[in-house]
């Protein structure tokens, strides 16, 4: 036997050798391998087989041929050798050149009635010749009603000597039109041109009623050159000559035997509906062809990339068309698999972008109906692209997207395409711009890229609610297309829907989905899951690990924690008990007491007792503190669940014997043993997932086995057994319960039964205050059910888990939940995004009233009293109200910019001047701050005191404006700056007022001023008064605001009118009037305009009514616009610069992403799995590592252990990398598509032996030998494994690979 | 998701999910068999059916024309090379079993799928199955290439891009293998 090196060259020398003449091959074969008799023996004797014996054999695919051997003389088999020639009177010289699915070919000449060369098919059929010709008979009255000097004709037909029938035609001799083009590197417009002339054929044909209905390349020669190149279409109308002996449905019939390439066939084609092919049929293959021809790969090929990743996301679009030729061509050049024949790309590429490529995909529209009519318009849209004039073809309709799109959703989304209707109708006018506007060719592709974003967007948007996660690839999608700000609006309609708060990943190995699964929140928030035998203590908050439990050999069945938490109990289905102190980790006890499997685990209410039960038949208890010998109950059978009565004298079991029992726990004996309740004895092993629910209060004990409830009274009493399972406790009295696959209740006193409207939940967790459920819907994925309304009102992303009995918990919060499946994942009730009313909110001054600090804060004028006005802080980020402050004359409360402090301005009463109060978040007062007594500020503070804190929380500039029409300039006003945190002046200087902004950082020493006393924006030093910049333009209006960026470098200003201006301080001189950088006109009428810097300066934000509008600053290009709910009131950026915070009168906050496509992308790495993630290029390469290892450990398969194995060994860990083999081994897969698994197992297994000499190892690897080989793997391939010869000892060894 | 079946089990078996391989098999195999017999029933004796068409039959009947699904085409055509050689090695066993046992014609219509004739020129499925599984035990390339040539009769190109590598070495390959089995059934 040779080795794998000898095989190579062995290879490598016949594939020259066959090369050679047969007489030079001895010698070759000599002077190659002389070295090496085995191979030379071998090389010798192939080369002369090659030589002697191999003709055809195996040349050509296999093929299935009918079993009648009369029939099969015909030549069935490509297997056969060529039979004779054909013998056909008129006709000599023959030559075979072709051979096909439906015959040969053959080039003849025609001795009569004329010399010519001619090409004779050769039909290779059975009986039905006969019919075959009547039906060629009348088909060539068709054809010969064709004469073009682009379609070959056929002059003649008939039957030969062996009653084969045949067809003589025109010889054409040339190439195939894609191998002329590509052979001659002919130019795109070249290619076009010959293409139209193929059309024109076409369309010829088409005007007789004859179509072709199997245009390819192949049947599409060209001759000649140049200009001068004459395309032959052949085969004209041959199909369906052929088609009517072979039935109905013939054309999809026959394709297989002689259509042969079934990527050129119209979908209709496809389906073999013979009443819906017709001439635009025809045009679809066209289309094929000139995809072909300047893309250089079909449309549907088996070519296409992995770049083309954008299409994965539409795949729920059904019917999606396939990449347009300049994408596709993109991909090829990008990946190096294609080349443009003319060698500039660029060029070649730009010239298909836009029109050219909307001409191709109108051709290869799936509905006929929205492909071109026929060949005619198909060549004049190429004759008006050849010639630069507009075409009609244009971008794939949103009409027609969104027909497709309600029929998959016709229901839900009744009111969502309104919706999406309304876009559509706006996208119409796009297109109808775009076919007008042809003079800029980039520009119409650039406003075709938006208009298909923005109906990607709108989807995304209107699909959120059914399945977020494709909304976010949409979202992702449609964001790389365009990044117009109808696709952010969408963007921001999508993302709500997410509220993943994070994920934590503790368990390797998976979750053990039969054993004691377990999520639970402790009342401090801290989160407990379960593994498959150990168990982690998390800081849920901050993601990280706390503490980790181990221990167990085996799963865990259950999983307690003790009442005060301080102790962890769990069973295993190692037979033993463990218990944990929960603070440290440590291991306490070990409880070996039970010879089998651990089923129940409960602690008595003062911890002072846990109980124990097991399939050994008893219950045990034990003392928390101490060794004392445990009380031992004696059922006979095995024990399921095991519960304390509150009093922690009594002990409730239920077991096998499906019998409930109470026992004392002062004489350890059984006080009451219930009736058995009807029904077949439960098996021991079924006593696993037994639970078991007290309801001391109402004296009610219930049981959930077998897909059964029980409900007994404390006395023994049975008062019901329901089919339902999966009780959740739900109040006092009540389980929710999975019943007939939808959700139910019980009532625990009557053992009642209320199925809960239509909700197809088979099981719910209730929040703590009852209002809301969690549960598993009928796609695996967490839905949030309204307990009130029983509806189902959110979904949320990600798998869920499958078991029986998907773990959930809620945070104690009741405000966010958390799901095990199979990393834990921690959920929002209400998604970050989703707005938030602030209870109790009034309708408050409009101003700072939301600033972000480590969490953002907002405040609401909450009442008006007889003590005043109060005012409510919330913690917004909580949902929380932090404090609320209450003082006579309080006028107005907001907080500072950073959020650590909060200001407040008291109106001046009888017994007080006016005054500013400085607070702490906690509403707490720091000090006062005295103001200069002035008829301003009398009864409304609030009206006439201007102010701005600059972005440090600094300090503060106070300003006074009085109120009315027309204002004047205020006699004796001061500009005053003070330190906030000392309440000191600092500063003062006579000023005429207005609405002051800070320039930049405090000790630039510049604030902005507006105001329409002044009649203009300014810029001044506030310590000297002296002005710097000035915009004197008159306002038209009343409200003057304005801003300047952190860097003090921009000065953004609105004058009255819904116009925003941006100035540049640096370059522009004094007088800032006439030359303003930006003018920003997006805006409508409102009676102010609110602005501000956003994004380190990179953006403007202006207020505009319920609108809020972020444009960039330095070109004025609209970022996007916030649709508040209401009119604005304040707005503040987080720390981050990640979101922006949003107040509307009314207390309504709601929380935007200040770039929805990265917060789309962010929450993407949470939520896609590490191949989705890969081909967004989303998140770094560690995160997808993250997320494949997620769903690898999840989806346990040997393929996916295999991969984790090999992840674990690019770690370099070598151990781990095993136990992952041997789990994949475990799954005891054996098939060829596994040998690779053993093998690769096999080779670690070798590794680490040949390290330690473990003989475990070396069993496990003869193991893994034995598989491999069970699974075909080659003695050669495992023999060279590297490390193998660690086995060779081995007497077992021998007997696999020995021999 | 797609719900074409075999988007989803060549997703399932690109991850490596248990049984999903098997699943494909089963799928691509039924699919092929039921093609095979229906076309051969519906077209009568004297045509024939390449395994070529079959093959990119079954691939567009189970929505392989959905660009996704291309990730697992190595998955899928090496699974309908198998499926091809399972489904013609059978025919020419029942074949000769149905010669043996009566000399009739075969009734059911499976039975009407075979490979070509007894004649001397074509091939004895049943041995190049057999001499196909001892080439696979020494070259596995090489045999790889013949089932997807030869069974699954794919063009050159597609089978060198499915195994990735050159247009030369599938034809060197394919050559070799030949002359290997065309040796070993002379033997």
């Amino acid at each position: 036997m040779l080795d794998d090196a000898q095989k190579d060259r062995l290879m490598d020398l016949f594939a020259v050798g066959a090369g050679l003449p047969a007489a030079e091959r001895a010698g070759f074969v000599a002077r190659e391998c002389g070295d090496d008799p085995a191979v030379q023996e071998e090389l010798a004797e192939l080369l002369e087989v090659e030589a002697a014996e191999l003709a055809g054999f195996l040349v050509a695919p296999a093929v299935a041929a009918p079993a009648d051997p009369a029939a099969a003389t015909g030549g069935p088999a490509v297997l056969a050798p060529r039979g004779p020639l054909p013998q056909i009177e008129g006709y000599t010289d023959f030559e075979r050149i072709a051979d096909g699915g439906m015959g040969s070919v053959y080039k003849a000449q025609q001795r009569r009635p004329v010399r010519r060369e001619v090409a004779i098919k050769l039909i290779r059929t059975g009986l039905d010749s006969d019919d075959v010709l009547a039906r060629f008979a009348a088909e060539r009255q068709a054809l010969a009603l064709m004469s073009h000097p682009y379609i070959a004709s056929v002059h003649d037909a008939g039957v030969d000597a062996l009653g084969r029938p045949f067809l003589v035609m025109e010889f054409v001799d040339g190439p195939p039109i894609n191998e002329f083009c590509d052979g001659r590197r002919l130019p795109l417009d070249d290619r076009l041109r010959l293409f139209v002339k193929v059309c024109r054929a076409v369309e010829h044909a088409h005007r007789r009623g004859v179509l072709h209905r199997d245009l390819k390349p192949s049947n599409v020669l060209v001759s000649g050159r140049g200009d001068e190149a004459m395309p032959k279409i052949i085969d004209f109308g041959i199909a369906k000559a052929l088609e009517g002996t072979l039935g109905e449905r013939s054309i999809h019939t026959l394709e297989g035997s002689f259509l042969g390439t079934p990527e050129y066939m119209a979908p209709e084609q496809i389906e073999g509906s013979v009443q819906r092919i017709d001439t635009r049929s025809d045009v679809y293959s066209l289309g094929v062809l000139l995809y072909e021809l300047i893309v250089g790969a079909r449309p549907i090929d088996a070519t296409r990339l992995r770049d083309a990743s954008v299409v994965k996301v539409t795949q729920i679009v059904r019917d999606s068309l396939p990449p347009k030729p300049s994408t596709r061509l993109r991909g090829l050049l990008a990946a190096g698999t294609g080349a443009v024949p003319t060698g500039d790309d660029a060029r070649w590429l730009r010239r298909l972008c836009g029109d050219l490529d909307w001409i191709v995909m109108k051709a290869l529209e799936k509905e006929p109906d929205r492909r071109y009519g026929s060949a005619r318009e198909l060549a004049e849209d190429l004759d008006n692209f050849l010639s630069h004039r507009p075409v009609s073809a244009g971008p794939p309709s949103g009409l027609y997207q969104l027909r497709k799109f309600a029929r998959r959703y016709r229901v839900q989304f009744a009111a969502g395409v309104l919706v999406l209707l309304s876009l559509v109708l706006g996208l119409t006018g796009t297109l109808w711009f775009l076919v007008e506007s042809k003079r800029n060719e980039a520009d119409a592709v650039r406003r075709a890229r938006q208009a298909e974003g923005v109906r990607i967007a709108a989807e995304a948007a209107l699909i959120a609610p059914a399945d977020p996660n494709l909304a976010l690839l949409l979202a992702l999608e449609a964001s790389a297309l365009t990044d117009d700000v109808a696709v952010r609006r969408s963007i921001y309609d999508a993302l709500p829907q997410h509220a993943l708060r994070r994920r934590l990943i503790g368990h390797d190995q998976g979750i053990d989905q039969g054993g004691g699964v377990l999520v639970q929140y402790l009342a401090d928030g801290r989160l407990l899951d379960s593994g498959a035998s150990d168990a982690v203590l998390w800081d849920a908050d901050a993601g990280t690990q706390l503490r980790r439990f181990v221990g167990p050999r085996d799963s865990l069945s259950a999983l307690v924690i003790d009442p005060g938490e301080r102790l962890l109990l769990g069973g295993s289905y190692d037979g033993r008990a463990y218990l944990w102190d929960l603070a440290t980790g440590a291991l306490l006890r070990v409880i070996e007491d039970h010879g089998d499997e651990l089923r129940g685990c409960a602690f008595a209410v003062d911890g002072s007792r846990f109980a124990t039960s097991s399939l050994d038949g008893t219950a045990r208890v034990f003392a928390t503190g101490g060794d004392r010998v445990p009380l031992v109950l004696e059922h006979g059978v095995a024990v399921g669940a095991v519960a304390f009565m509150p009093d922690g004298e009594r002990l409730v079991t239920f077991a096998a014997d499906r019998r409930m029992r109470v026992w004392d726990l002062a004489t350890g004996r059984s006080v009451l043993a219930s009736e058995a309740v009807a029904g077949p004895p439960i098996g021991a092993h079924a006593t696993r997932g037994t639970e078991l629910f007290l309801a001391a209060g109402i004296e009610r004990v219930a049981v959930s086995c077998e897909g059964t409830i029980r409900v007994f009274a404390t006395d023994g009493r049975s008062v019901a057994g329901i089919d339902a399972m999966l009780p959740r406790r739900y109040g006092e009295d009540r389980l929710l319960v999975g019943l007939d696959g939808r959700l139910g209740v019980i009532d625990l006193r009557t053992g009642g039964v209320e199925r809960l409207a239509d909700v197809p939940l088979t099981s719910a967790m209730p929040s703590p205050d009852g209002r809301f459920a969690v549960g598993v819907g009928e796609t695996y994925d967490h839905c949030l059910l309204d307990l009130s309304s029983m509806q189902i009102v959110r979904r949320y992303l990600g798998p869920a888990d499958r078991s029986p009995r998907p773990p959930i918990a809620f945070h104690p919060d009741g405000k966010r939940f958390a799901v095990l499946a199979p990393e834990v994942r921690i959920w929002d009730l209400k998604p970050e995004f989703a707005p938030f009313d602030l209870p109790d909110a009034r309708p408050g001054p409009q101003g700072q009233s939301a600033a972000w600090g480590d969490d953002p804060i907002a405040v609401v004028r909450a009442a008006d009293g007889p003590g005043g006005t109060s005012w409510d802080v919330w913690d917004v980020a909580a949902r929380r109200r932090s404090c609320t402050i209450q003082r006579p004359g309080l006028s107005f409360v907001e907080p500072v910019p950073g959020g650590a402090m909060l200001l407040g301005g008291i109106s001046a009463n009888d017994h007080s001047p006016a005054a500013l109060v400085v607070f702490d978040v906690a509403g707490r007062p720091l000090h006062e701050i005295p103001l200069p007594a002035r008829p301003a500020f009398g009864q409304d503070l609030f009206a006439a005191l201007r102010r701005a804190v600059d972005a440090s929380g600094r300090l503060l500039v106070t300003t006074e404006a009085t109120v009315g029409q027309p204002p004047l300039p205020l006699q004796g006003a001061l500009l005053q700056v003070h330190d906030l945190q000392t309440g000191a002046l600092v500063s003062e200087i006579p000023h005429p007022g207005g609405v002051p902004t800070w320039v930049g950082a405090p000790d630039t020493g510049l604030v902005a001023m507006a105001g329409w006393q002044l009649r203009f924006l300014e810029v001044l030093d506030w310590r000297t008064g002296e002005v710097r910049a000035r915009v004197s333009r008159p306002p038209d209006g009343m409200h003057l605001e304005a801003a300047v960026s952190p860097d003090g470098r921009y000065l953004l200003g609105t004058l009255g009118e819904p116009l925003a201006f941006v100035w540049d301080l640096h370059s522009a001189g004094e007088d800032l009037s006439d030359r303003p950088l930006v003018t920003y006109t997006g805006l409508e009428s409102a009676s102010g305009y609110p602005c501000g810097f956003v994004a380190d300066g990179r953006l403007c934000w202006v207020a505009c009514g319920d609108d809020v509008h972020l444009f960039e600053t330095v070109t004025g290009r609209v970022f996007t616009v916030l649709h508040l709910s209401g009119n604005f009131v304040g707005l503040a950026e987080s720390p981050d610069g990640a979101q922006l915070l949003t107040q509307t009168i009314g207390g309504r906050v709601q929380r935007f992403p200040l770039d929805p496509v990265a917060a789309a992308r962010r929450m993407a790495v949470g939520q896609l799995d590490g191949k989705q993630l890969a081909q967004y290029r989303i998140g770094t390469p560690e995160q997808r590592r993250a997320a494949e290892r997620v769903f690898l450990v999840a989806n346990v398969s040997p393929g996916n252990q295999a991969r984790l194995g090999r992840m674990a060994l690019a770690d370099g860990d070598l151990d781990a990398a095993i136990a992952c083999y041997e789990r994949g081994a475990g799954l005891g897969v054996l098939g060829p598509y596994y040998e690779y698994l053993y093998r690769e197992q096999l080779e670690l297994l070798c590794r680490r032996l040949a390290v330690d000499g473990d003989p475990a190892d070396r069993a496990a690897a003869l193991v893994a030998l034995e598989r491999a080989l069970l699974c075909g793997a080659s003695r050669a391939a495992l023999l060279a494994l590297p490390g193998i010869d660690a086995l060779r000892a081995s007497p077992r060894f021998e007997e696999l690979l020995g021999g | 998701m797609s719900d074409k079946p075999i988007t989803l089990v060549l997703a399932r078996v690109e991850r490596g999910e248990s049984g999903a391989a098997e699943q494909l098999w089963e799928l691509v195999y039924q699919d092929l068999r039921k093609l095979a017999v229906a076309r051969l029933a519906r077209i009568g004796p004297g045509q024939t059916l390449q395994a070529t068409a079959l093959v990119s039959e079954v691939w567009l009947r189970l929505g392989g024309d959905e660009p996704q699904a291309f990730d697992g085409r190595v998955h899928f055509f090496g699974a309908a090379a198998r499926a091809m050689r399972n489904i013609l090695v059978d025919q020419a066993r029942r074949k000769g079993r149905l010669r043996r046992n009566s000399g009739q014609q075969p009734a059911s219509l499976d039975a009407d799928l075979v490979v070509g004739d007894d004649g001397a020129d074509t091939v004895d499925m049943i041995a190049l199955d057999e001499a196909l599984t001892e080439f696979a035990k020494e070259y596995e390339r090489p045999a790889r290439v013949v089932m997807l040539r030869f069974f699954a009769g794919l063009e050159i190109p597609q089978v060198a891009e499915l195994l990735g590598v050159t247009g030369r070495t599938v034809d060197r390959d394919y050559l070799f293998a030949r002359t290997w089995l065309r040796r070993f059934l002379s033997r």
